[in-house]
């Protein structure tokens, strides 16, 4: 798992973040073993009581257990990946919906320009790249 | 509470080093000291050393005001380049171990390895880069309670701060160390922190936990610095 | 040995270490010294030579007298005090330090260079003069040398523990150190006298020693026996050690760096 600290940004929160989106991508598995604290704080040279209280709240939260003397482990809670995508999701949708109104798109617009650009995502008839710069250059995706 | 710093203040001849700065601090914490030069953090440091005395207010290290006592639990890494030019990194280490008793040669060999410094080195010949990262090995050999680091990244290339600052992670034990760094490179440094401490002028101008900070302000502390300087 | 020995001796080792070229360039020039004037008997008048052999003697006593500021000054000129002054020591660790390697210094020169005026100074002299000093005793050489240097010694460690008071004087404050050392030499010098004079009447108790030394009157060799009273000698000892806890003091608990 790799991590980019932004400093502007609580640091506990990207690596919670992190976790999240390497569980709907599937690549931490329910079971996976977590890096011990010190070992995480070394590897992204960070505070290990910010890693302490990162755990702390993803183990609050469900998303992971602890267990005393072996280490911090992905939950083995069956829905855990398909909550946190659904979770994940959401809060793309939302930041984009809201970006977009912020732009002064209506619902309908938006709704209307998400198709449009999903469908020649999946078409395949031009390559991906093409679709990309599209869909820059209609404002579609705010980068981030 | 590890350390208590208790209405301090420092004048000298022209100027006032420090003006009523009080702060607590337990064990178990890596503090960012942050400001311009002339700000204090030299001063204040030094005071916590025992190297210079208030003018008022104490300060408690343990329960005990800096002595003969304190410095066996206190590492402090000075700002200067305090080291004999004649010795190797070697004699330096072996000068300084026998004078504590928590001296960790484990922990001293790991470092050692973390900054890529040669013990059989000659003082004379290291860049400054390396002198600074020889007294951090120094420093952090110790598993003393309290370590103050003044200044490790000032004067040094990229990749010797880097070095230092992966070492001081890697070698901090939160259990039983605090760690006080002062600084002005904040944005290199400032993922190491999880408390900070402003000072301008010889007074706390801020003091907090970083995480807290960045949830609050939602910037980081180079830009609160910033803002708070300007 | 305790901690605290080992300690001590560590800072001593690192002092003298720091030296140790200066030692051996000091020592060569004595032997230089000798050499050279080893070569000029029969070329000068063998008194001049006698004289000139002491003269490693009186640079040795002037090294002592600015060794123990030197020393000092290196700490601070080099930033090193930021790394002795946080060593859990008491002050007298370090002022002691510093002041037995230069008297451990000095006690070496001082060794080679009275070797020196012995072989020189007998090579030199005429028969005649030189067979008064052949008909002491090895024993008696000995002896006399060893009062004389003893007597050397002690004055040096008066000598420097006042500059080393001197030095930490001046360190107390920010501004015109030099001035304030050089006026705390003159007037820590005419305290310890002072404090001697004092405390002489104290020490009348100890025995005094006698110079044995020897002349020739009439072809005769005459042994006489100079008295030297002890208690102004320790009274003066003693004040050197008061001034000498009160600089170790200064550097644990006033000095700021």
């Amino acid at each position: 798992m790799r991590i980019r600290v932004d400093v502007s940004r609580p640091i506990y929160q990207q690596m919670i973040d992190e976790v999240k989106r390497a569980i709907a991508r599937g690549e931490l598995k329910p079971g996976d073993k977590l890096p011990s604290h010190r070992d995480m704080a070394q590897e992204i040279r960070v505070n290990p009581n910010t890693v302490q209280r990162a755990y702390r709240e993803m183990e609050q939260g469900g998303l992971v257990q602890t267990l005393r003397g072996l280490g911090t482990f992905i939950s083995d809670d069956p829905t855990l990946v398909e909550r946190t995508r659904d979770e994940m999701a959401r809060r793309s949708i939302l930041a984009f919906v809201q970006e977009m109104r912020a732009l002064g798109f209506s619902p309908a617009d938006i709704v209307a320009l998400v198709e449009k650009s999903v469908n020649e995502f999946s078409d395949g008839q031009k390559d991906l790249r093409d679709s990309i710069q599209g869909i820059q250059q209609t404002g579609v995706i705010n980068s981030e | 509470m590890l350390l208590k710093v208790e209405h301090l203040s420092k004048r000298y001849l022209r100027a006032q080093a420090l003006d009523d700065v009080s702060f607590e601090l337990n064990r178990g914490s890596i503090v960012g000291l942050l400001g311009p030069n002339g700000s204090g953090k030299s001063t204040l440091l030094k005071c916590i050393a025992g190297l210079c005395r208030p003018t008022h207010g104490r300060i408690l290290i343990d329960g005990k005001q800096p002595g003969l006592e304190t410095k066996r639990k206190v590492a402090y890494l000075p700002e200067v380049d305090s080291l004999y030019q004649w010795m190797t990194a070697r004699q330096a280490m072996d000068f300084a171990k026998s004078f504590y008793n928590d001296w960790d040669e484990t922990r001293e060999a790991n470092l050692l390895d973390l900054v890529k410094i040669d013990a059989e080195t000659s003082i004379k010949a290291m860049s400054k880069g390396q002198k600074a990262r020889l007294r951090l090995v120094m420093a952090l050999s110790r598993r003393a309670p309290l370590i103050l680091l003044d200044e490790p990244l000032s004067g040094i290339d990229p990749p010797s701060r880097s070095r230092v600052l992966n070492a001081i992670v890697s070698e901090f034990s939160e259990e039983e160390q605090t760690i006080i760094l002062s600084t002005h490179e904040v944005s290199e440094a400032e993922s190491i922190f999880d408390q900070v401490i402003f000072l301008h002028k010889g007074k706390i101008r801020l003091m907090g936990d970083a995480e807290d900070i960045r949830t609050e302000r939602n910037s980081s502390i180079q830009e609160l610095l910033e803002e708070v300087y300007a | 040995m305790t901690a605290g020995a080992i300690r001590f001796g560590k800072l001593l080792k690192k002092d003298l270490e720091s030296y140790k070229v200066f030692m051996a360039i000091f020592v060569l020039g004595i032997i230089a010294w000798d050499i050279f004037l080893w070569t000029r008997i029969g070329k000068w008048r063998p008194d001049m030579i006698v004289g000139l052999t002491f003269l490693p003697l009186l640079l040795i006593a002037f090294w002592a007298l600015l060794s123990p500021f030197l020393k000092l000054r290196q700490e601070w000129d080099g930033n090193h005090v930021h790394l002795i002054l946080v060593l859990p020591v008491p002050g007298f660790y370090i002022t002691g330090a510093k002041a037995l390697a230069t008297l451990i210094e000095a006690i070496i020169l001082s060794l080679i260079a009275t070797a020196g005026i012995w072989y020189v100074g007998i090579l030199a002299l005429n028969p005649s003069v030189s067979w008064v000093v052949r008909q002491m005793t090895t024993a008696d050489v000995v002896g006399f040398a060893f009062q004389a240097l003893l007597m050397f010694w002690l004055a040096l460690c008066a000598a420097i523990v006042v500059v080393q008071f001197a030095y930490l004087s001046g360190r107390l404050y920010e501004k015109f150190s030099g001035l304030i050392a050089i006026w705390t030499l003159f007037l820590s010098t005419w305290v310890v006298e002072q404090l001697g004079a004092l405390a002489e009447p104290a020490f009348r108790w100890l025995p005094d020693f006698g110079f044995k030394t020897w002349q020739t009157i009439n072809d005769q060799l005459i042994t006489s026996v100079v008295p030297v009273s002890s208690a102004p000698i320790a009274s003066v000892l003693l004040g050197a050690l008061i001034l000498f806890a009160a600089g170790s003091w200064m550097l644990d608990r006033q000095i700021e760096i």
